[in-house]
């Protein structure tokens, strides 16, 4: 079976002078659970915006269920789910449930599968209590929350999300990992950008770790654990060769 | 996070929340008209029938502290005005009555209707009209409104970051409302492009026919008995 999403050699830059992304290759079959990680300034998030369709890409492919759609930025915007880093800036509804409802309405979905398509996000990403409060009132974990089940509504092949941890507290962070556990376990395909390592490689399936706009190494997350410091991000302190990773879980 | 209210808009299930916005926009039209030189029986009339009305919804009137402040010193400029120009005091009463009748109406209405709810109202009735694209000039009402709190957040931000540097007003006012103004300017810029490429990844589209409040029997009811109120009161007063 094709992988969902498959890069072959990537590569983006602004200008002729300066590449940003060069030669980015990595595959995502159904179902995966993957982090991305890298330290700051490396194109993790230049990378998600390249292969959903909101930059273009100067060289590589992009394949989706087989099929090449590098030059069709549409079709991979439709097919591809982002979750950006500032939650409050991504919100368009007065309410909670405008705001899940808006992706729905520019698609033009009605009736019943709209109706059912929204209350399946709602409750995987439990936003029941909260429909009718205004995005801005919610809480940190609420509101990335809420984003996620925005684009998860629209029902995209694979979810990317842009450092999800970012300026949450610890109830905020067990909230948002717990939502992601549920949709890995749903068979959600999902590509988690972050230098917060130590909070998801429990759950991962696998470890993409980028470094100066290239992929420095990929693979099991157990493995790929070894060389993270050389690319500037921490090992867990606790980690230790003989502890499964499983076990490092930040959800009890 | 500064939390601004738009319009002061409550969310509440009362028969006024359920109301289409077309339909309490009308309302409150024909009672304008009606107010109008009204005699101070009418007014009066009016006005119990809308206080009435704020007791059923619960209209939370102490929220409304500042706004019934200023409405209060404007109803006593009106009056003093109308008896310096000789008015009788009824004439007075009569004026006061129904400014702050007015005032109602409109915190009864802005209390009751999600400003987005209006928008979209307003689209979808422009949209039946030929040649002209009412669904993509509620969507931009819409997002007009949802970015304003965007606007008031980085304001907020960067005066209280100012501060915190001990910053002075009175310290060269001028230079420090140019870098203040180039500073909010500058993050909404930021804020704007995120706002614009999580739009374009929700595939927003203007023109996409966006599910409002639909007219119903309440909205017939409430409006059919205004009109029939406002004539029987004018036939009979």
């Amino acid at each position: 079976m094709a992988p969902i999403l498959e890069l072959d050699r990537l590569s983006f830059s602004f200008d002729a002078k300066r590449s940003i992304l060069s030669d980015v290759s990595f595959s995502l079959n159904s179902g995966e659970f993957s982090v991305l990680g890298g330290r700051n300034g490396t194109g993790k998030s230049i990378l998600l915006r390249c292969i959903k369709g909101l930059l273009q890409p100067s060289g590589g492919s992009v394949r989706i269920n087989g099929r090449d759609l590098t030059k069709n930025a549409r079709a991979r915007n439709l097919s591809i789910a982002l979750v950006f880093q500032d939650a409050d800036t991504q919100m368009v509804g007065q309410t909670v449930e405008r705001d899940i409802l808006f992706g729905l309405d520019n698609l033009g979905i009605t009736g019943d599968e709209r109706k059912q398509r929204f209350d399946e996000v709602v409750s995987l990403m439990g936003l029941q209590s909260v429909l009718q409060q205004r995005p801005r009132t919610l809480s940190g974990g609420e509101k990335r929350r809420l984003a996620i089940a925005g684009v998860l509504v629209m029902a995209p092949h694979v979810l990317m999300l842009d450092e999800p941890f970012a300026n949450l507290d610890y109830p905020g962070i067990v909230g948002v990992l717990e939502a992601l556990v549920s949709l890995k376990e749903q068979g959600t395909t999902i590509l988690v950008a972050t230098h917060e390592i130590e909070k998801l490689l429990a759950h991962a399936d696998s470890f993409l770790l980028l470094d100066g706009g290239t992929m420095a190494a990929q693979g099991d997350p157990f493995e790929v654990l070894e060389v993270v410091e050389r690319h500037g991000l921490r090992r867990p302190r606790f980690h230790d060769a003989s502890i499964p990773l499983e076990q490092l879980s930040w959800l009890k | 996070m500064v939390e601004v209210r738009l319009f002061h808009y409550h969310e509440g299930n009362t028969f006024l929340h359920r109301m289409h916005p077309l339909s309490k926009i009308m309302i409150l039209l024909v009672l304008s008209f009606f107010l109008t030189g009204s005699s101070l029986v009418r007014t009066v009339v009016v006005a119990v029938v809308l206080s009435g009305v704020a007791c059923t919804i619960r209209l939370p009137i102490t929220g409304y502290g500042r706004e019934l402040r200023f409405f209060f010193v404007m109803a006593m400029i009106i009056g003093s005005a109308r008896a310096m120009g000789g008015a009788s005091l009824v004439d007075v009463l009569e004026a006061v009555l129904g400014f702050a009748t007015i005032v109602v109406m409109g915190i009864l209405f802005a209390d009751s209707t999600a400003p987005d709810d209006v928008a979209r109202a307003v689209g979808a009735l422009l949209s039946h009209i030929p040649k002209v694209p009412g669904y993509r000039i509620g969507a931009t009402i819409e997002l007009t409104l949802a970015t304003i709190p965007l606007l008031f957040d980085a304001a907020w931000q960067i005066s209280i970051a100012r501060k915190a540097r001990g910053e002075s007003v009175w310290h060269h006012p001028m230079r420090r409302i140019v870098a203040y103004t180039s500073t909010v300017f500058a993050l909404l810029l930021e804020r704007a492009e995120i706002l614009e490429a999580a739009l374009q990844s929700r595939l927003y589209d203007p023109d996409a026919k966006r599910a409002g409040k639909r007219l119903g029997m309440i909205d017939m009811l409430s409006v059919g008995s205004t009109i029939v109120g406002v004539l029987t009161l004018g036939l009979f007063t």
